[in-house]
């Protein structure tokens, strides 16, 4: 199961879900479901994110049980 | 995305199709179909005075009913320009595709409709053949199981948009 940050980065970034989602081009509800873990995004729409968060894919993605890796 | 038409749009569908089952039961019932030997045929539909009320009722609610999704319909296309929904494609109006969320959760409910349908018309098929229906059963047999395929859509996605707001 893939395990994410994003809220955590989003509201270090001051970002709102909303203004998130405008950022990469998605609902705001794309947002709401990948912080809670019940949608996982494509590759392509998780670049997006890392990159309108600054920070790095496996920083804001990463899969169960890699925790400590 | 209570305002959004799209999620309520089974709904309608479902409500047209029972409209549809009146009609087909209230002419299925009244109608005879005559063949002849020289060739041609003869569909008669006989209504007594409280059948022909009944009739008139149906038809009333039926208009009153589409002018009221045609006033929603007109509704959502002003309120959401850049998702309108267009009757005039064959292209089912409740899909939502606006992300790639909403393609999984569209995805996810149409699932659900095709694992349905697999179930349900084997078993209608049997029933069929089992039984003694006439015509006008098997047509509501059938409207009936695309009302439950209407009803399994809009249950799954209503769950998703429950789930958010």
């Amino acid at each position: 199961m893939l395990k994410n940050r994003l809220k955590e980065l989003r509201a270090r970034n001051d970002f709102t879900q909303i203004e998130l989602a405008k950022r990469v081009g998605v609902t705001r509800q794309t947002i709401g479901f990948i912080e809670k873990g019940e949608f996982s995004p494509s590759v392509t729409l998780s670049l997006k994110l890392a990159h309108a968060l600054d920070c790095d894919i496996n920083e804001l993605f990463w899969l169960e049980g890699d925790e400590g890796k | 995305m209570k305002k959004d038409m799209r999620v309520s749009y089974p709904l309608w569908q479902m409500i047209s199709i029972i409209f549809l089952m009146a009609f087909v039961f209230l002419i299925g019932f009244s109608s005879e179909f005559k063949t002849f030997k020289d060739g041609g045929f003869e569909f008669i539909v006989e209504w007594n005075n409280i059948e022909k009320f009944v009739v008139s009722i149906v038809l009333l609610l039926f208009i009153l009913f589409l002018a009221l999704f045609n006033w929603n319909v007109v509704k959502h296309n002003r309120s959401m320009p850049m998702h309108k929904i267009n009757l005039f494609t064959l292209k089912p109006q409740e899909y939502m595709e606006d992300d790639e969320l909403f393609q999984e959760l569209t995805k996810r409910a149409t699932k659900k409709v095709y694992s349905y349908y697999t179930l349900a018309i084997p078993i209608l098929a049997g029933i069929y053949v089992a039984s003694p229906f006439g015509r006008t059963e098997m047509i509501i047999g059938f409207l009936l199981l695309a009302v439950g395929q209407y009803f399994i859509y809009y249950k799954n996605i209503k769950k998703y948009i429950t789930e958010d707001e």
